[in-house]
């Protein structure tokens, strides 16, 4: 039998996923054929130096970024980090007041000139989509429920969670947020989540719904970093998207993936202005219909890349979206880094792969906000 | 305004775990709910078994103190003896290495401080790197109430997995990823192909047995040279 073959079957065999049957007989060809046994025991102990190489070189990785640490850059004692982020917070937001009046402006001032707007979903209905399908079938749901246990006190309790769950599906999402650390971080607009401490996160494809606290808000770039600790949200994976820092260039072709309904919402754009509303730099605009619920979805290019978060529309002009430019989001995020400790290593991910597949992909890590 | 605090060991919180009391030198600033303590004691007895088994479930806060610690030593050491930072830097974590494999082993006793230990194996390993290189090694120091003896098993271990992990990393993209991904965080080959986007495992599978056959050729043909 030709080596491959060999390894293949080992393969299956180390991993377990042999029935009894095939292990059995497997054991069999073992304990007969003194070659096969060889040729086993050598692939075995070479799997083994390349696990102790591959943990070797996760050490040494994990040695060198507390080297840097530590040795990196030579920092004052004193000026331990918690001194630090206030005033270099301090300093960045004076430096955007300069250059950027317009940001003076608070809320009411925006909504004055009723041109501007943010897009958080405080309706009710999506984009005017009837509830009445959904009331229907949660009647037709809690029924069922009471049917079948009738009097029971147990009854009562399912009936409540259900109907409370119910109700919590039956909320349009107020927009949109998503994962940018598999520690539990996700990032969205500010202004949806206003005066909030925790904010319900949901993610109806995975079947969750937890709380997240708002850990860090910024009211100049209209960001918010989330954090939520529970076990279902520890336990994703790694991200498949980075950040990238380059500008967007004119004509680039983007896609959002967000809620403006109950659903994940797909819509596709270019990059149509290199600078926001009257000129804004912190946002760049996009050509893209974009509707309330979009707040916080992100943003991102053809390669699969996240080049921004979508903040606010025109209401009076048609597909005209302000989009926060990347790097600053990612200058905040490394400004932040000392104190938040935020996880952003990313998975492998193949440049080019097609939008679909990357849909699919990213569809898991992009939450509804409640 | 001034306050004294002592910390006591092992902690004051669940919250707070970098605040172990080792963790600190004196003399140190720091910063805690708000007021501004300095360190006036530590006391770093008995501490031993518990770094040593903080060590063996690699907590982060735990092998930075002890890196703060010990590395300024080592990379003292080396720099006086015909050394470079980045020679200091790798042979200080290959040190750091060494001591977590052998924490691995429950029995694994420590008997000198984690810093003394780490300073007597990084300088063997730089004696044994300076011999390989043969450069003259007798008439450096050895003066030290304490030596940790490294046996040649511990070296050539030592030897083995530098020289694999340089192959692995030489093997390049996506073999590297698949290698690393399969035979070391044992990531089932489904998951490996969904992560590089293959179209089913097979291919994955196929990719493996290539990346596979081209690292051990890597490995066997320059241990051969040798």
């Amino acid at each position: 039998m030709e080596e491959r073959e060999h390894i293949a079957l080992f393969d299956r065999y180390i991993s377990g996923e042999m029935d009894a049957a095939e292990k059995s007989a497997f054991e069999e060809r073992l304990t007969h054929s003194e070659s096969l046994k060889k040729t086993f025991e050598e692939y075995t102990t070479f799997s083994a130096e390349i696990a102790a190489g591959g943990e070797y070189g996760a050490i040494k990785k994990e040695l060198g970024t507390i080297h840097q640490d530590l040795h990196g850059r030579k920092r004052s004692k004193l000026f331990s980090p918690k001194f630090l982020i206030p005033v270099g917070v301090a300093a960045t937001i004076t430096l955007v007041f300069m250059i950027s009046p317009w940001n003076r402006m608070n809320d009411s001032t925006m909504a004055e000139n009723n041109i501007y707007e943010p897009l958080a979903n405080h309706s009710n209905d999506g984009y005017g989509e009837s509830d009445d399908a959904l009331i229907m079938y949660e009647e037709m749901v809690t029924e069922a429920a009471g049917d079948a246990n009738p009097d029971s006190a147990q009854a009562d309790v399912e009936d409540l969670l259900l109907r409370d769950s119910l109700a919590q599906i039956n909320l349009s999402p107020h927009g949109t947020a998503f994962l940018i650390s598999e520690d539990g971080f996700f990032l969205t607009s500010k202004h949806l989540i206003e005066g909030q401490k925790i904010v319900d996160l949901q993610q109806k494809g995975l079947g969750l719904t937890f709380e997240a606290e708002v850990i860090y808000s910024d009211s100049i770039l209209d960001f918010s970093i989330l954090k939520s600790s529970i076990k279902t949200a520890i336990n994703f994976d790694a991200v498949p998207y980075e950040i990238v820092e380059e500008t967007p260039e004119l004509g680039d072709a983007v896609f959002t993936l967000g809620y403006t309904k109950k659903d994940i919402v797909y819509t596709e754009g270019v990059v149509s202005s290199e600078t926001g509303f009257e000129s804004d730099s912190i946002y760049f605009e996009v050509s893209l219909p974009s509707n309330a619920g979009h707040s916080g979805a992100p943003l991102f290019n053809e390669k699969g890349n996240l080049i921004g978060i979508i903040t606010a529309h025109l209401s009076d002009k048609q597909a005209v979206t302000y989009i926060l430019r990347p790097d600053y989001i990612q200058n905040r995020l490394d400004a932040l880094s000392d104190s938040l400790s935020i996880d952003l290593s990313t998975n492998y991910s193949k440049k080019n792969a097609s939008t679909k597949r990357l849909i699919k992909l990213y569809r898991p890590f992009i939450f509804e906000v409640h | 305004m001034i306050d004294f605090y002592l910390l006591i060991y092992p902690r004051i919180s669940q919250k707070v775990t970098c605040f172990e009391l080792f963790f600190f030198n004196l003399g140190d600033l720091l910063v805690f709910k708000g007021y501004i303590l300095l360190v006036l004691v530590t006391i770093d007895q008995e501490i031993t078994t518990r770094i040593v088994d903080q060590i063996r479930v690699r907590d982060r806060n735990t092998l930075t103190s002890v890196y703060r610690d010990a590395y300024p030593m080592v990379e003292k050491y080396i720099l006086n003896n015909s050394g470079s930072k980045t020679e200091a830097q790798d042979i200080f974590q290959d040190a750091l290495y060494v001591l977590i494999k052998k924490t691995a082993d429950k029995n694994f006793e420590l008997t000198a401080k984690v810093s003394t230990y780490l300073f007597s194996v990084g300088k063997n390993l730089w004696l044994k790197q300076l011999v390989a290189h043969k450069i003259d090694a007798s008439g450096l120091a050895t003066e030290n109430e304490y030596e940790e003896q490294l046996d040649e098993v511990d070296i050539t271990k030592l030897k083995k997995v530098k020289h694999m992990q340089a192959c692995i990393t030489k093997l390049g993209e996506p073999c590297c990823t698949i290698i690393t991904q399969f035979y070391f965080l044992k990531t089932p080959m489904k998951r490996i192909a969904e992560m590089l986007h293959y179209t089913n495992a097979n291919n994955a599978k196929n990719q493996k047995y290539k990346c596979f056959m081209r690292l051990k050729k890597m490995v066997l043909g320059v241990n051969k040279g040798e």
